[in-house]
C-alpha cells in the first residue's frame, strides 16, 4: 500500500500522544517519521523537507493544539500547489465534529478520532493515502 | 461385338457368358462394385463382387442356365463392397451366349427422394409454426394492454403494502437533496417520529437543529453531496438523534443514494424511535448499579452495615441542627455532613443516596450567592431536600430488604451492635478480675478490633475509579509500617473523612501522565499509607507523588477570599499556609470538578481527628508529593459513641 520512500510528519502538542502515534507507526513498519510540537514547527520542517529528495508523504496532525489549530495547520497546507494532494490525516476528539466538517470542506485527507488503536490508524491512513493515489 | 456404347451409361452393365463371368463392364459398374473393370473382367463370376438375394436370377424356369428372351426389371436387394440397397436388375441374352446384364440403382433415388420429402416436411413444420406463432402474436397483442393493466395493479399494489409496512414500522424515511430540501417521498412515522411532514422543507428545519450549529449542518449538507469525505466518514459527523418535544429517544441514520456515475444524488434519512430501547438500557444500568452495590455489600459486609448505621445518624444530625433556623444553623457543619454521605454512598454504590445527598449541597452553596430575602426561601427547598433524603435513604432501605436480609444487613439487625456490647461488658469484667493484661489485649484485638489496612482498603475502588475517569494512572493503595489493628467504632469517624482526602489526592495532587512523564517520574503514580504503633496511639501519613501544593496559590487564594490577611506574619510562612487546606470553605482549584474541589473536605477529616484528640498537618514540596500525618491518640472510654457522637 504505502511506498518505501513513505515519511510521516506527526504534529501533536502533547508528548504523550506523539509517543503513542508513534508507538503505532513502528508496529505498523513505519521508520521514517519527524515530530513537531506546533503547526509552525509542522509547517517550517514540511517546507524544508521539500525541496530534499526525502520530502513528507503524509501529515498526521492532532485538531486542537496552542498556537495555529490543526485546521489552520490544514488550511496553509493546502494553499500552496505542491501541497494540494499531500495526504493530511486529522486527530479529533468526539467534540470537535464542527471543525472536523470545516476541515472536509478544506480538503482533509480523512480524520480519527481519540483514543484510537493501532488497527483504527492504519484504516484510516489507507483512507488518507487513497483519496489521492486511487488504484 | 463393341460394348463401348455402354461406357457412357449411368446404369451399370456387366456382359457375363455362360459361366457368369464378367467379360466386359463399365464405369457404373465397377463404381457400384466398389472396384476397378480391370479387376472386374479378368473372367471371375459375376457373383464374386455383387451377391443377389434371388440366387434363381440366372436361370431358366427348367434350370438352364442363360436367357432367351429379356426378362423385365425386377427389383431385388443387393450386397456389393460392403454395402447394399435396392436395384432394379434387368437380364438379357446378347449373342456367343452372352448376357447383358444392367443394373438400375434405385436406393440413390429413394435416399434423395426421401431427403427432399423430409426437408419439405420440415419446412412445413416451420411454416405451421410461423402460423402458430402469428395466432399467438396475434393474441398476446390483444391481452397485452390488459396486462399492463394487470401489472399496474399488482406493482401499485406492492407500492402500498410496502408503504404500510414502512409506515408501521414506526421509523420516519424521508429522501433530501443536494440543496437539502427535502422530496415528497416519506413515510406517515415521519409526522409522529419527526413531528413535521418534511415535503419541501430543509432537512435542517426537519430536525429543528438549533441556530448555533445551523452553519455546521449546513456545511455538512455540503460536503456529502461534494463528497469531501467517504459517505461513512461524513455521516459520523451529522446529527446523530433528534431532540423530540415528548422526550422520546430518537436516532438518526442517513444512507446515500448513487446515480449511474456512482455520484451521490439523494440521501435517505432513517429516524427511528428508540425510546424503550432506551429505556431498557437504562433500567439495565441501574440493574448493574445495584449487582455492584450487592457486590460491595457482600465484600465489605460490616463497612457496609456502618455506612447505613451512619448515614441515617448523620441525615438525623443534619435535621437537627438545622431547627435552629437559615440565620444560625453551621452552615459549614451540615455541608461536611451532607458531603460524607455523599461520598460514603458514591464508595458503596447507593446511587439513589448519592443523588439526593446533592441537592441539598447544592442549595446550600446557592444560599451563598442570593440576596438576603431569597435565603429564607432556599433554605425552605433545603429542608424539604433533606427530607427528600432521608425518605430516600428509607426507600433505599425497603427496597433492598431481601438483598439485606439475604445477606445479613438489616435496618433492624443489631447483632453486630449488640456483639460488640456483649464484648464490651465481658471486657470490663475481664478488667476487674485477675486476668493478664496481655489476655485483656488479646481479647480486644479479637473482638473489637479490626485491620486499619483492611478498614482502608475499600478506598482502593474509589481512587481507581476517580483516576479512570480523569486519565489518571496510579498503583494500588500502598501499605506500609506496622500492622495495626483499631477499633472500628472508635475510628470510624476519621476513616468515613478520609475518602476526601483520597479524592483531593487524585484530583489535585496526581498528575496527567503526560505531565508525569515530562517531569521523568514514573507514569503510574503512587498513594501510600503509612502506619505507626505509639504508646499513646497511632501515627498515619498518607503520601502521594504528586504535584505537590504550590504554597503561592495558597497564599493567592487566601487573600482574595480574606484580604484583611495581608497584615497577618503567618502569611509568609509556607507551611503555615499550606495548613490551611484544612480549613473550611477552601478551595486551591477554580474549576469544581465533579469529584472534590467544593472547599469542603479536608476540614471534615481535621475535625473528625480533633473530635478523637488527635492532630493533623500536612507537608509538602512541589514536584515531589504531599504527606498528611494524622495523630491519633489512644482510646481512653471504650463506649463506642462516646467520642464518635
Amino acid at each position: 500500500m504505502f511506498p518505501k520512500n513513505t515519511k510521516i510528519l506527526v504534529v501533536d502538542d502533547s508528548a504523550h500522544i506523539r509517543r503513542m502515534v508513534v508507538d503505532c507507526l513502528h508496529q505498523m513498519g513505519f521508520r521514517s517519521y519527524k515530530e513537531a510540537e506546533d503547526a509552525n514547527e509542522a509547517f517550517g520542517l514540511l517546507k524544508e523537507a521539500s525541496d530534499t529528495p526525502e520530502p513528507f508523504t503524509l501529515i498526521l496532525s492532532d485538531l486542537n493544539m496552542p498556537g495555529p489549530s490543526g485546521l489552520d495547520f490544514l488550511k496553509q497546507v493546502r494553499s500552496l500547489e505542491n501541497f494540494k494532494h499531500l495526504p493530511f490525516l486529522l486527530v479529533t476528539t468526539e467534540s470537535e465534529k464542527a471543525s472536523v466538517i470545516e476541515a472536509a470542506m478544506s480538503g482533509v485527507s480523512s480524520y480519527i478520532v481519540k483514543p484510537f488503536d493501532v488497527g483504527t490508524l492504519s484504516k484510516k491512513m489507507i483512507e488518507a493515502w487513497k483519496k489521492h493515489n486511487p488504484e | 461385338m463393341d460394348y463401348s456404347v455402354f461406357d457412357s451409361l449411368l446404369d451399370s452393365v456387366f456382359i457375363i457368358n455362360k459361366e457368369r463371368e464378367i467379360v466386359y463392364c463399365n464405369q457404373a459398374a465397377a463404381t457400384l462394385t466398389g472396384t476397378s473393370v480391370r479387376r472386374l473382367t479378368k473372367r471371375k463370376p459375376i457373383y464374386n463382387f455383387i451377391q443377389f438375394d434371388n440366387e434363381t436370377l440366372f436361370t431358366m424356369p427348367n434350370g438352364e442356365w442363360g436367357k432367351e428372351m429379356s426378362t423385365a426389371f425386377t427389383e431385388v436387394d443387393y450386397k456389393a463392397d460392403a454395402k447394399g440397397g435396392k436395384i432394379q436388375i434387368c437380364i438379357q441374352p446378347a449373342q456367343d451366349d452372352l448376357w447383358t446384364v444392367v443394373l438400375h440403382d434405385v436406393t440413390l433415388e429413394e435416399r434423395l427422394h426421401s431427403k427432399y420429402h423430409l426437408q419439405l416436411k420440415a419446412k412445413e413444420n416451420v411454416i405451421k409454426e410461423l402460423e402458430l406463432a402469428k395466432v399467438e402474436l396475434e393474441n398476446y397483442s390483444k391481452n397485452l394492454e390488459k396486462m399492463v393493466e394487470e401489472r399496474t395493479a399488482e406493482l401499485n399494489k406492492a407500492n402500498l403494502s410496502l408503504k404500510a409496512i414502512m409506515d408501521s414500522l414506526g421509523q420516519g424515511f424521508l429522501i433530501f437533496n443536494e440543496q437539502g430540501l427535502c422530496g415528497d417521498i416519506y413515510t406517515k412515522a415521519c409526522e409522529s417520529v419527526l413531528e413535521i411532514i418534511p415535503k419541501d422543507r430543509n432537512i435542517i428545519d426537519v430536525l429543528k437543529i438549533v441556530d448555533s450549529e445551523r452553519a455546521q449542518y449546513e456545511m455538512w449538507v455540503q460536503a456529502i453531496f461534494a463528497e469531501a469525505l467517504p459517505f461513512d466518514s461524513l455521516k459520523e459527523l451529522g446529527p446523530d438523534e433528534f431532540y423530540h418535544s415528548q422526550g422520546n429517544f430518537i436516532t438518526l441514520d442517513f444512507y446515500p443514494i448513487r446515480d449511474e456515475n456512482n455520484k451521490i444524488i439523494n440521501v435517505v434519512l432513517v429516524a427511528t424511535d428508540k425510546t424503550l430501547e432506551h429505556e431498557a438500557k437504562i433500567a439495565m444500568e441501574k440493574e448493574k448499579q445495584h449487582s455492584k452495590m450487592v457486590l460491595k455489600l457482600i465484600k465489605n459486609k460490616k463497612q457496609f452495615k456502618d455506612f447505613l448505621d451512619q448515614c441515617i445518624i448523620r441525615i438525623k444530625h443534619v435535621v437537627s441542627e438545622t431547627k435552629v433556623g437559615h440565620l444560625s444553623f453551621n452552615k459549614d457543619d451540615i455541608f461536611r455532613m451532607l458531603h460524607t454521605i455523599e461520598g460514603e454512598a458514591g464508595i458503596f454504590g447507593a446511587e439513589d443516596i448519592r443523588q439526593a445527598s446533592r441537592t441539598p449541597q447544592e442549595l446550600l452553596n446557592k444560599m451563598d450567592h442570593e440576596p438576603e430575602n431569597a435565603k429564607a426561601d432556599i433554605f425552605k427547598q433545603f429542608l424539604s431536600s433533606v427530607e427528600i433524603l432521608q425518605k430516600t435513604y428509607e426507600n433505599f432501605l425497603t427496597k433492598n430488604e431481601e438483598t439485606f436480609n439475604t445477606i445479613g444487613v438489616t435496618k433492624t439487625e443489631k447483632i453486630i451492635e449488640a456483639k460488640y456490647d456483649d464484648a464490651l461488658e465481658f471486657l470490663t469484667k475481664l478488667n476487674n478480675s485477675s486476668i493478664s493484661s496481655d489476655t485483656k489485649e488479646q481479647f480486644k484485638d479479637i473482638f473489637l478490633k479490626e485491620s486499619a489496612q483492611s478498614v482502608l482498603s475499600i478506598y482502593n475502588e474509589l481512587t481507581a475509579s476517580i483516576a479512570a475517569k480523569q486519565d489518571k494512572i496510579i498503583t494500588p493503595i500502598k501499605f506500609t509500617g506496622d500492622d495495626l489493628r483499631v477499633d472500628t467504632s472508635y475510628f470510624k469517624p476519621v476513616s468515613s473523612t478520609l475518602v476526601h482526602a483520597f479524592r483531593n489526592i487524585i484530583d489535585h495532587g496526581i498528575e496527567t501522565p503526560e505531565t508525569r512523564e515530562n517531569s521523568n517520574k514514573p507514569i503510574q503514580a503512587t498513594i501510600e499509607v503509612h502506619f505507626e504503633k505509639l504508646d499513646n496511639g497511632f501515627n498515619m501519613t498518607i503520601s502521594d507523588d504528586g504535584a505537590g501544593i504550590d504554597p503561592e496559590k495558597i497564599r493567592a487564594k487566601l487573600l482574595e477570599k480574606c484580604p484583611e490577611l495581608k497584615n497577618n506574619n503567618n502569611l509568609n510562612d509556607d507551611s503555615w499556609v499550606i495548613q490551611q487546606i484544612f480549613n473550611p470553605g477552601f478551595s486551591s482549584r477554580d474549576e469544581v470538578s465533579e469529584f472534590s474541589g467544593r472547599g469542603v473536605g479536608m476540614d471534615a477529616i481535621k475535625t473528625a481527628v480533633e473530635s478523637l484528640g488527635g492532630t493533623i498537618h500536612a507537608n509538602s514540596k512541589i514536584g515531589i508529593g504531599t504527606d498528611i500525618h494524622i495523630f491519633v491518640p489512644s482510646q481512653t472510654d471504650l463506649s463506642p459513641f462516646a467520642k464518635s457522637a
